[in-house]
């Protein structure tokens, strides 16, 4: 079910009215959670059984760490973090490993090899393991049957924490895409929700960016990026090439956080705060500070139960390099089951550590999110670093586009030698065209945080956002400007 | 008035609703007057889905001739029987979804000429397909023309400069040097060395066997239909493959059954990527298509 179908507005319509009725209001975690399985079992009814069994998997053994014999603890954590990267491993890589390593399919293996990749496994099997480890890091600080100290707000009965865990893991809006939980943020959510808490025009306006930037940026670019595809991309221009490259990295933008956007303005509908997913990531002037932007909930997850527990940067240069490589190639090959996101994980990797030596070399403090320098030529040198980044950053996305590694290459070597094939306009003018709002509301970004000289402007900018009409063409445009409908691009992973 | 003082969250909403209101009124009202034109289209899509809404909502329907196929056919453009003629030919797409919106349309146009080339296999597009068959959504964009892809302002936009540059004296289409032409039309050939499959095999003779299931429909309606083989570059139509799609076609609908366009002469077809004839070409073969018609008419 596609958030931007009619049958997903009339789900979340039927879902709402069951939700607030006073009739259910003491049954409203079930509700969303029985509401949450239809939105699941939608189009493979099957796969629901996967969703169940991952739920009891991490409900039993995160029950079990936090009120179980301190002495099983570990083990119990173990087990269910092995049994969330068995299903992920199982259900996500084992068509990638079969061919790898040339493992014979037959019989049982090639029906398994046949069910479709169950929509936001890499999602929930992410969110079970943040369950697990907090909890085992809350166990050794405090005592679960002391509410004082029970910061992850864990009941102390089992059937109230299935459910609960249940919500966590099956909430629809986060359940395909993200963003990804934390039990730490959510859990102590988990109580009775009321109609008149919801923050209307929050949720108006978030929903709004979020379908606009999905429904007109996304849908219509997806048209225009279609022609970075083998072999169509022989035929065409070097700037054609690089707009049509520029055109890919907005729309991967505009997909991915206009589906968040959704997610977090639905989840509020009911009560719930999900995390921020970007924060202006195209303004990065670093690596560093693009990976605190971009896809926050997977990269702060990847640091606080990957990286910190590798060491992080505290064993040393070379183990931080070492650490930075494991990560940024384990996260890449996170997005799918193909070996070229394995290498855009590595390309960011071999990326974030040539920054760490060039900073080291040149006795640069580490502050990613530092102000802008002040001046004309300090903005310029500002910018010039952010379009090094999105150059950086955009490049790599060809290997999400042309998932081949053999013609993302070819896609590299055509830049420089189709110089002589005649410009195509009418590529590159609606690909500019539908790139401007991501340009604009990453601009609104720099003018109101980071250009000091700029108040006049920030006036002005702020003036025009506080009216109804940024809203109001946006609603239009989504009404009379779509693209077709599309799947979203990260429901893949 | 509160609507208009009141800072409470409904206020704000129906403020931004009024608002969206007025702009999409106003763009109404100034495609009723004329004074926005409709858009060409700019991609793929929004060139299949416009030539869907022409056949639908501009008089398309009553048309007497009937183009369906893929890009093959979508390219031949006004060009067979201009202004007696749709063309339903779906860049990307087969001529299923073209047949598919056929059944759906309330008149039955007197001749059909259906694409007999290598796409026939490509499935339905059901998205396509859902959102310019909708019975609401048909109505509403019979009744107000902003909902139609034709007048997106974007594509609008892109149209309205496309037009100056042409006036300008831009080029039309994409002017391919021979480098890339040769890299092209090798790459095909390379891409049709391959023979078909068992299951390719058995997909096309499913195909086949759905087309000849909709022409009989059409036949019983009183529709001719004429299937037509698109010449593509000698050395795409002499490749294995491509040779064999054509041998299976013809046994599918062999002559003493169906009716096939003669093929076309013998002479060498320009094409830009070794399938799609180059602009001078699609004339040239709609020219030779519009005398094959008028033969058989007399």
């Amino acid at each position: 079910m596609l958030f931007n179908s009619v049958t997903f507005v009339i789900f979340v319509c039927a879902t709402f009215i069951l939700y607030y009725l006073p009739l259910f209001r003491r049954h409203q975690v079930l509700t969303l959670v029985g509401c949450s399985f239809i939105f699941y079992a939608w189009n493979f009814p099957i796969l629901l059984l996967l969703l169940v069994s991952s739920i009891a998997i991490n409900a039993l053994s995160s029950y079990r760490v936090a009120y179980g014999p301190a002495n099983r603890r570990l083990l119990w954590a173990t087990l269910g973090v092995v049994s969330n990267l068995a299903i992920l491993s199982f259900f996500k890589y084992g068509r990638l490993l079969a061919q790898t390593f040339h493992l014979p399919m037959h019989g049982a293996a090639i029906s398994i090899a046949s069910i479709p990749l169950p929509i936001g496994i890499s999602f929930y099997t992410f969110e079970g393991i943040s369950l697990l480890v907090d909890v085992l890091r809350t166990s050794r600080l405090s005592n679960f049957n002391d509410p004082a100290t029970n910061a992850l707000a864990l009941p102390t009965s089992f059937a109230e924490h299935f459910s609960k865990t249940a919500l966590f893991i099956a909430f629809f809006p986060h359940l395909a895409s993200g963003p990804i939980l934390k039990a730490r943020n959510f859990y102590p959510q988990i109580n009775q929700k009321h109609l008149k808490d919801i923050p209307w025009f929050m949720v108006f306006r978030i929903l709004t960016l979020g379908y606009f930037l999905k429904m007109v940026v996304a849908d219509n670019l997806k048209d225009y990026t279609f022609w970075i595809d083998y072999p169509y991309f022989l035929s065409h221009n070097t700037v054609t090439l690089i707009v049509l490259l520029f055109g890919f990295s907005m729309q991967i933008f505009a997909d991915f956080a206009g589906y968040s956007l959704i997610a977090i303005g639905i989840a509020q509908l009911f009560g719930y705060l999900l995390p921020d997913n970007f924060n202006f990531p195209y303004i990065s002037r670093s690596l560093t500070e693009f990976w605190r932007r971009w896809h926050i909930s997977l990269s702060t997850w990847l640091r606080d139960y990957l990286y910190f527990p590798l060491g992080g940067n505290r064993k040393g240069r070379a183990r931080t390099y070492l650490n930075l490589m494991i990560v940024m190639f384990l996260g890449g090959l996170w997005h799918g089951a193909a070996w070229s996101f394995a290498v855009w994980g590595a390309y960011h990797g071999a990326g974030l550590m040539g920054e760490r030596m060039l900073r080291s070399a040149l006795r640069r403090p580490e502050n990613p999110d530092g102000p802008w320098k002040s001046g004309l030529s300090g903005t310029l040198k500002e910018l010039l670093k952010a379009t090094l980044v999105f150059g950086f950053v955009t490049l790599g996305w060809l290997l999400f586009k042309l998932t081949n590694f053999h013609q993302a290459v070819e896609y590299v070597r055509a830049i420089p030698l189709n110089r002589h094939i005649p410009i195509n306009p009418m590529l590159i003018l609606p690909v500019l065209i539908y790139s401007i709002p991501v340009l604009l509301y990453h601009w609104r970004y720099v003018v109101k945080h980071k250009l000091h000289w700029a108040s006049r402007l920030q006036m002005v900018q702020d003036r025009v956002l506080a009216s109804p009409i940024p809203y109001a063409v946006m609603l239009a445009l989504i009404i009379v400007n779509s693209g077709s409908s599309n799947a979203f691009i990260y429901f893949q992973f | 008035m509160p609507l208009f003082t009141s800072n409470s969250d409904a206020a704000k909403i129906s403020r931004i609703a009024l608002l969206t209101l007025f702009i999409l009124g106003l763009y109404e009202v100034l495609i009723w007057a004329h004074i926005v034109p409709p858009s060409q289209g700019s991609s793929q899509n929004e060139e299949n889905t416009i030539g869907i809404e022409h056949f639908m909502y501009d008089g398309g329907e009553r048309k007497p001739v009937v183009l369906i196929g893929s890009s093959l056919t979508s390219n031949l453009k006004d060009f067979v029987l201009p202004g007696q003629s749709v063309n339903l030919g779906l860049a990307g797409g087969s001529l299923m979804t073209g047949l598919e919106i056929l059944a759906h349309s309330a008149d039955r146009p007197k001749l059909v000429l259906l694409e007999a080339n290598y796409p026939m296999t490509r499935p339905v597009d059901s998205d396509q397909l859902g959102a310019t068959t909708n019975i609401v959504m048909t109505r509403v964009r019979s009744a107000f023309p902003i909902f139609r892809k034709e007048y997106q302002p974007v594509g609008v936009f892109v149209t309205f400069l496309k037009n100056r540059a042409k006036h300008g004296g831009a080029k039309e289409g994409l002017q391919l040097d021979n480098v890339t032409h040769t890299e092209l039309v090798e790459l095909a050939v390379k891409s049709y060395a391959r023979s078909l499959s068992a299951q390719e095999i058995n997909n096309y003779q499913l195909a086949a066997a759905k087309v000849a299931q909709d022409i009989g429909i059409l036949r019983s309606h009183g529709t001719r239909v004429i299937l037509l083989r698109i010449p593509m570059e000698a050395a795409t139509d002499d490749s294995p493959r491509i040779k064999q799609i054509d041998a299976l076609l013809a046994q599918a609908f062999p002559i003493a059954r169906y009716e096939w366009l003669r093929p076309p002469p013998a002479v060498t077809w320009h094409t830009t990527d070794g399938d799609h004839l180059t602009r001078a070409d699609c004339r040239i073969y709609a020219s030779f298509v519009n005398n094959s018609l008028a033969q058989y008419a007399r």
